[in-house]
């Protein structure tokens, strides 16, 4: 019983994965792409401006490069492939749970139960999309799948052929999807395209070519349908690439940034999933690495969102070596759960806070801007910086406001170095000290305070005298004596 | 033809007087010389305005001035609000700010006062932060005469229009043309008020606050 089927195409598959992630929209070179076929090497498919200039399926690279001597050459590039393979199933995802994958470049979505006016909208938009993406797409819609991968075929970009047999005008019967010695006998016949061939009967057809004969008449006539096998393939949602040639700028490492984003947003999409983490990592060619997490205030999947703290991130990486590798990792998570509760402070801008957390680390480095926190210890200046979260808790419960004091507590400001200062001293005890952003006479004086830690680590290891020093005039510091040169050094004020 | 009836000539007051109410916008942002008289809720008074603010401080005399921040950055929380703690000469010590750590508090340290403007541009941009504190109480004279006052003009009016504020520290004798308010902690504090009259039972006194003296004309006006 025939449907409503749509049929997603890549023209050329192998090719625009490739030139997808190395050219830029609306660069258009003359390309091909290679195969070894018998000990040679054979163009196996050429883009628009190569065909232009003579190149073809089949010919000779001598030749090929004869014809178009600006021809950029390329092999089969399987990372490439997977990421633009990742967004061709998105697509179809999209439009249905149920759809196959015919084979490389083109898959078949089954539209049961989806309203006529929706899927032609959507699938109407769908080239323009892809387009955006690096990707040319043709989309066939049909009643069955068979007739809907010939629609792809000859749509530009989009058509459907539910019962037009003018679809199969002008089509060579040579064309892969038959078999070969079908293709022969019809061309003895003298049939000149597919029309004239699904315009016999039935019956002449039986007679003369078999059953294997009726069964591509009654495919392409749209008489038989057959049910999809559906794939479920493994969430991985990481892209990756190999930079060849190495990249040295910011400028085309955020180009094939936003190019695997494109296709972990789709594998996410396809498992209806969203993210609320990204992990960027890269190598070098001297085999330097370097990794970035972001960690998003809210979880979502909107491109420009996600792109944003990506490239504020990633526009301050200083490498020694240009890139010669680089992925895209997400952490995906279920939107559902991801839902906040009623008396939880949410962000009033989500998108910013991750993109301003982003670029203030990348300015900053994460050992410069964070929320702090004290180490489990007991050194003086013993902190660490988290990355402040999403969400609070609610006012007043937690956090700063449910640890202050009713009275104030004697804070401290560091003077980051603490300088070194000249300390006189009367016995144990100091009584002047030069040096420093203040000095003079002690007034008053507390302490010592004698503390040490780490002790049974060489390289950790602190100790230190503290006494509080109050000058004449007013302010109150901090002054303190290291271990092992007992050096004294003004180590903050009061305030 | 008879002359055009001309208006009496008014007085420069009045004139003044006349565009101000007839362009209340333009004269809503201009600096104020005078400064307020800080109550003893000025934790809530200060919040409650938004812009650019500036509280003036001696840090090297123990003013209480990081106390007083102390306290407006656990308010902002208790409202819901994030602060953001800016300091350009990595002076904050968290072990005695905050010893159990600060969730709400995003601490942008070090790098200088160019840095410590740029990153409040894009704290402000950003609108989610209700307090951003400008921690410039141990920054030097000179650094702060080199510091543009269009950049202070344009971070009051990023905070005024997000309705956040901006609160900038300063030493005593600085005064920001650009912000709205004017705060001063007068004075220094020894000992007997940061940690009480005996060490087993510390009591400090509340953070003693005094209007400022207004003299414009006797401080260095660097924005």
């Amino acid at each position: 019983m025939a449907g409503d089927y749509a049929v997603l195409e890549v023209p050329d598959f192998p090719l625009a994965a490739l030139l997808r992630r190395r050219e830029a929209e609306g660069v258009s070179r003359p390309a091909a792409r290679l195969e070894e076929r018998t000990g040679q090497s054979l163009v196996a498919e050429a883009n628009g401006p190569a065909r232009e200039c003579g190149v073809e399926r089949g010919q000779r690279v001598g030749r090929a490069l004869a014809l178009c001597p600006r021809l950029a050459l390329h092999e089969r590039d399987a990372a490439a492939e997977a990421g633009a393979r990742a967004l061709l199933t998105g697509w179809a995802a999209r439009l249905s749970p149920c759809w196959e994958e015919v084979r490389e470049g083109v898959v078949a979505v089954d539209l049961a139960g989806r309203s006529r006016a929706a899927f032609v909208a959507e699938t109407w938009a769908l080239p323009a999309e892809a387009a955006e993406a690096g990707l040319s797409l043709r989309v066939g819609l049909a009643d069955t799948p068979e007739r809907a991968a010939w629609a792809a075929r000859a749509a530009a970009p989009w058509k459907e052929a539910r019962t037009n047999p003018d679809l199969y005008a002008g089509v060579s019967p040579a064309v892969p999807l038959l078999p070969a010695q079908l293709v022969r006998r019809m061309e003895d016949w003298g049939l000149e395209d597919l029309l004239a061939f699904v315009r016999l009967s039935r019956e002449a057809v039986g007679r003369r070519l078999g059953s294997e004969g009726l069964r591509c008449w009654d495919e392409l006539r749209g008489r038989r349908t057959r049910p999809l096998r559906g794939v479920v393939p493994a969430p991985a949602f990481r892209a990756e690439m190999v930079l060849d040639p190495p990249v040295e700028t910011a400028e085309p490492a955020l180009f094939v940034l936003r190019r695997l984003l494109e296709e972990v947003r789709a594998l996410l999409e396809r498992e209806c999933r969203a993210t609320r983490e990204l992990v960027v990592s890269w190598r070098t060619i001297d085999r330097g690495e370097g990794e970035r997490r972001i960690e998003l205030a809210e979880a979502g999947l909107r491109g420009d969102r996600l792109f944003a703290p990506l490239e504020a991130v990633f526009g301050s990486v200083r490498t020694g070596a240009p890139l010669g590798y680089l992925a895209l990792e997400a952490v995906p998570v279920v939107v559902g759960a991801e839902q906040g509760e009623l008396f939880v402070q949410a962000l009033r801008y989500p998108d910013r806070f991750a993109e301003t957390l982003a670029r203030l680390e990348g300015e900053w480095g994460s050992v410069r801007c964070g929320s702090p926190r004290p180490t489990p210890d007991h050194r003086p200046d013993g902190f660490s910086l988290v990355p402040p979260p999403a969400v609070l808790p609610a006012g007043g419960e937690a956090g700063l406001a449910g640890t202050l004091p009713e009275r104030p507590r004697e804070g401290l400001r560091r003077f980051r170095p603490a300088p070194r200062v000249r300390v006189r001293l009367e016995g144990e005890r100091p009584v002047q000290w030069e040096g420093g952003p203040r000095e003079g006479r002690i007034h008053r004086l507390r302490g010592p305070w004698v503390a040490s830690g780490h002790w049974w680590e060489e390289e950790t290891r602190w100790g230190a005298i503290e006494w509080d020093a109050q000058l004449e005039g007013g302010g109150v510091f901090r002054l303190v004596c290291r271990a092992p040169g007992r050096d004294w050094f003004l180590e903050g004020v009061y305030d | 033809m008879p002359p055009a009836k001309s208006s009496p000539p008014e007085s420069f007051a009045a004139a003044c007087a006349r565009v101000r109410r007839t362009f209340p916008g333009a004269f809503a942002e201009s600096p104020r010389v005078e400064t307020e008289k800080i109550a003893p809720g000025w934790v809530g008074e200060c919040l409650a305005g938004s812009g650019l603010a500036q509280l003036a401080a001696d840090a090297l005399g123990s003013p209480g001035a990081l106390e007083l921040w102390r306290r407006l950055a656990a308010e902002c929380q208790r409202r819901g609000e994030r602060v953001a703690w800016l300091d350009p000469v990595a002076c904050l010590d968290p072990r005695s700010a905050f010893p159990e750590g600060a969730e709400a508090v995003l601490w942008v340290r070090g790098r200088g006062w160019e840095k410590a403007l740029e990153a409040a541009e894009w704290i402000l941009r950003d609108g989610n932060f209700g307090l951003i504190c400008w921690d410039g109480f141990l920054l030097g004279r000179a650094e702060w005469r080199r510091i543009p006052a269009p950049r202070w003009y344009r971070l009051q009016r990023l905070a005024a229009r997000r309705g956040l504020l901006l609160l900038a520290g300063t030493p005593p004798g600085v005064v920001l043309g650009a912000a709205s308010r004017r705060w001063e902690l007068p004075g220094r504090r020894g000992m007997d008020a940061l940690f009480g009259a005996g060490e087993e039972a510390p009591a400090p006194e509340p953070v003693p606050l005094d209007r400022a003296d207004g003299g414009a004309g006797s401080a260095e006006r660097v924005g």
